[in-house]
């Protein structure tokens, strides 16, 4: 079995659905940069968003609606 | 001292929006405003840039202060607040200043040139910002301190997504989504067979044929991402796909807005037709907004068939993998393929569209949170210049070919200054309601006579008249501010993802796939303009 | 004159013509020293382009993807350059991952070559249905390439 054959296998988090394999030769850090987030999964990155939606959307019924 | 120095441009930035919403407050700022007719932001400008203002020092001394860690807090706030703060300083920039003073320039070149540019490039704030965060990246580049913040973006467009769920209502997406499912299934699958035929034609490997038929049927870039390891493209393969797509993508960014405009395309129809033939579901988004930036209802019609499109794109992963065989040595199953990577955010859009159909936001009775309120208020009446037109107009007998119910609500309207009931129904509110809305249907019955030719009207009555009937359609101030959330959302999102297109990616366009690629794509946008023309008539949102 | 040769190719023409350069030379100096770079360009990081709808998953199943595809592409090119100039076989070859500019002469640096050999300019061949090559396109600039030299640069014409 050469090098390249071999395989790691890494942690994707939730939304990975836990693992994938990836060639142990590959260099991974240096292409590999989570594009365009700062969470650690999309699920996260999902339910965080629609939290926000429900938050700001409560505030706005708050001051728009309930207190007007 | 090093982290002094990192956070310098978030200081700066912080510090600049706060002077910027001090003066703002003061005042001086107000004839420069009226000038560039954004006065009307005032209020919302000095709060926005105050609240920014303070977080960004806030945040920027606690960064310089504190070592940086790996809480949830520094994650998500501390470290990308100066990207954050950067793309809303863009944001803020653009909508307030430079959208307005393009306005202004084109207006003032228009005698030379004979048409305004804004107008026809459609310049507004959407297209200026996602030019604005390309031009960024390929001349500075993202600024260091920017770096994290700008990966938010992806985040905050999902949240414009889930927000504009509140807008939709039961008919509307049972039809949209009709509409959506036809187009878009046609039209994809069209694409992919004519890219799959084409390179059979052309003798290309299966591999280059498949990743651009994916890229160019679904959504761009994304169903090539998706599609390339499937398929085991090589590697100029998906740099010429992706080169091809993001140039094809922003080209149509620009001439699908003007295209529409010049055919007379309503919103719906556009809004189908920029779902169905703009490639990545970004630009989809802006040429909408670039469409008709105002009013939310093309990005209502696009944004449907861009959840269609999000949706077709797992399966037609699946179709090319069976199609490609089982040379790639992949086990794709139905469950890892569309249960597993459902987007989660399209559940929010629909909780969202679910507590705006129960009526927490605006009551059934209200349209679209627009209603008709035609009690006694200072802000339904016109205007005096206004009145005192009708008056003169009246009393020289330009009504006279009005019906006699017409001419009855043009006299009511004169002599109440605004359209309302029976000054002695006020007590009954039903009987009062339902005589202000007939008299406004009167209106707009004159108004529509004059615009058929039936009745000769001068511009200042007809202006008066239509004036009076949009003071009483009034907004509910709930639906104008979520709205108004939704609009910076997606705006935020926008420049965030304008970052992302580099010139390199885009200087790969070229071999085979630019040439299928171009067929493939000017035959998909040529089809579908004709068949949304066709098929979409009527204008579903009224 | 030089004993240690980093050649920098892509399988362009002009690298193409590089590599005839520098192996005429290795065949007449049997002590000279070469080592063939090919480097793999970060800015793949940059063709996911505006896509926002895909999870971190599809994205680095696609870097991935990318990475294993280059390696064996890089191989390919490796064994052409071996078949077609014989005495290749005595060369090191070497792949690295980042910014070309960087990634050349950082490895210059590290294996102390004396003298880093690149192909010349070469026109376009974009819109050519038939062009060929691996990777990315892209001219690494000078401006970038040059503060950075840790020595001579010699191009091939």
């Amino acid at each position: 079995m050469s090098d390249k054959d071999k395989k790691v296998v890494i942690d994707t988090g939730e939304a990975g659905k836990g693992t994938t394999e990836i060639s142990e030769g590959a260099n991974t850090e240096e292409l590999e940069e989570r594009a365009l987030s700062v969470f650690s999964s999309d699920r996260n990155e999902d339910i965080v968003a629609l939290v926000f939606c429900l938050i700001t959307t409560f505030l706005v019924l708050v001051f728009t609606k309930w207190m007007v | 001292m090093s982290q002094i120095k990192e956070q310098m441009p978030t200081l700066i930035m912080g510090g600049s929006l706060l002077m910027y919403g001090l003066i703002a407050k003061s005042g001086a700022l107000l004839p420069m405003a009226k000038y560039l007719q954004t006065h009307k932001t005032m209020d919302l400008q000095v709060t926005m840039t105050l609240i920014v203002g303070i977080i960004a020092i806030v945040g920027a001394l606690i960064n310089t202060t504190r070592k940086s860690g790996t809480t949830n807090i520094d994650t998500f706030i501390l470290r990308p607040l100066g990207g954050i703060v950067l793309i809303l300083v863009m944001a803020m920039a653009i909508r307030w200043y430079a959208e307005p003073l393009m306005k202004l320039i084109s207006k003032g070149l228009q005698p030379a040139l004979g048409f305004k540019i804004y107008k026809v490039l459609n310049l507004n704030y959407v297209v200026l910002g996602i030019l604005a965060g390309v031009v960024l990246t390929n001349t500075w580049g993202i600024p260091k301190f920017a770096g994290e913040g700008v990966k938010c973006a992806r985040f905050v467009l999902k949240m414009g997504v889930i927000m504009l769920g509140a807008r939709y209502s039961f008919a509307e997406l049972a039809k949209l989504g009709a509409y959506s499912v036809i187009l878009v299934g046609f039209f994809v699958l069209g694409t992919v067979f004519l890219v799959l035929w084409l390179g059979n034609l052309f003798k290309q490997p299966k591999s280059m044929t498949g990743v651009l038929s994916a890229g160019m049927g679904v959504c761009g870039v994304s169903a090539t991402v998706a599609v390339a390891p499937v398929v085991k493209a090589k590697s100029a393969e998906m740099a010429y796909t992706i080169g091809t797509i993001l140039s094809f993508g922003i080209i149509c960014m620009f001439v699908f807005p003007t295209i529409g405009k010049l055919a007379g395309m309503s919103p719906v129809q556009f809004g189908a037709w920029a779902g169905t033939g703009i490639l990545n579901s970004a630009q989809v988004a802006a040429a909408a907004l670039a469409f008709n930036a105002v009013d939310i209802e093309t990005l209502k019609v696009a944004e449907i068939f861009n959840i269609t499109r999000v949706l077709f794109l797992p399966i037609i992963v699946l179709v090319l993998a069976t199609w490609f065989g089982k040379e790639t040595g992949q086990k794709l199953s139905f469950k890892s393929v569309v249960i597993d990577k459902f987007p989660v955010f399209i559940i929010g859009f629909l909780i969202l569209f679910f507590m705006s159909s129960v009526g927490l936001f605006s009551p059934p009775s209200h349209y679209k949170g627009k209603y008709i309120d035609v009690s006694y208020n200072d802000r339904s009446q016109v205007t005096p210049e206004e009145w005192e037109t009708l008056n003169v107009a009246m009393e020289a007998g330009e009504f006279s070919g009005l019906t006699p119910t017409q001419l009855e609500a043009v006299t009511n309207l004169v002599s109440q200054h605004q359209i309302a009931g029976n000054f002695d129904d006020r007590n009954d509110k039903k009987l009062f309601d339902k005589t202000g809305r007939a008299r406004m249907t009167q209106l707009q019955g004159v108004l529509a006579a004059a615009k058929a030719k039936q009745v000769q009207l001068s511009a200042d009555v007809k202006g008066a008249i239509k004036h009076a009937v949009k003071q009483v359609k009034k907004k509910s101030k709930t639906v104008v501010t979520l709205t108004d959330f939704m609009i910076w959302f997606f705006a935020f999102g926008l420049i965030g993802l304008g970052m992302q297109i580099t010139k390199k990616a885009i200087t790969q366009a070229g071999g085979w796939p630019i040439v299928m690629g171009v067929i493939a794509g000017v035959t998909k946008a040529t089809l579908s303009f004709f068949v949304v023309l066709w098929l979409i008539k009527d204008v579903v949102l009224n | 004159m030089f004993n240690n040769v980093l050649l920098c190719t892509q399988g362009t023409d002009g690298a193409k013509k590089a590599e005839v350069f520098v192996f005429e030379k290795m065949e007449a100096a049997p002590k000279l020293k070469v080592t063939v770079l090919t480097v793999l360009d970060e800015d793949w990081r940059e063709m996911t382009g505006d896509d926002w709808l895909n999870s971190s998953k599809t994205h680095t199943t696609f870097l991935d993807h990318v990475e294993n595809q280059m390696n064996e592409e890089i191989t390919e090119e490796w064994q052409r350059i071996k078949t077609s100039h014989p005495v290749a076989e005595r060369a090191t070859f070497l792949q690295r991952t980042g910014n070309i500019a960087e990634a050349i002469t950082k490895t210059a640096k590290e294996l102390g070559c004396d003298l880093i050999v690149i192909g010349a300019w070469q026109k376009s061949k974009r819109f050519s249905i038939h062009s060929t090559r691996v990777g990315l396109r892209g001219t690494m600039k000078n401006k970038d390439l040059h503060p950075l030299l840790p020595c001579p640069l010699l191009i091939a014409p």
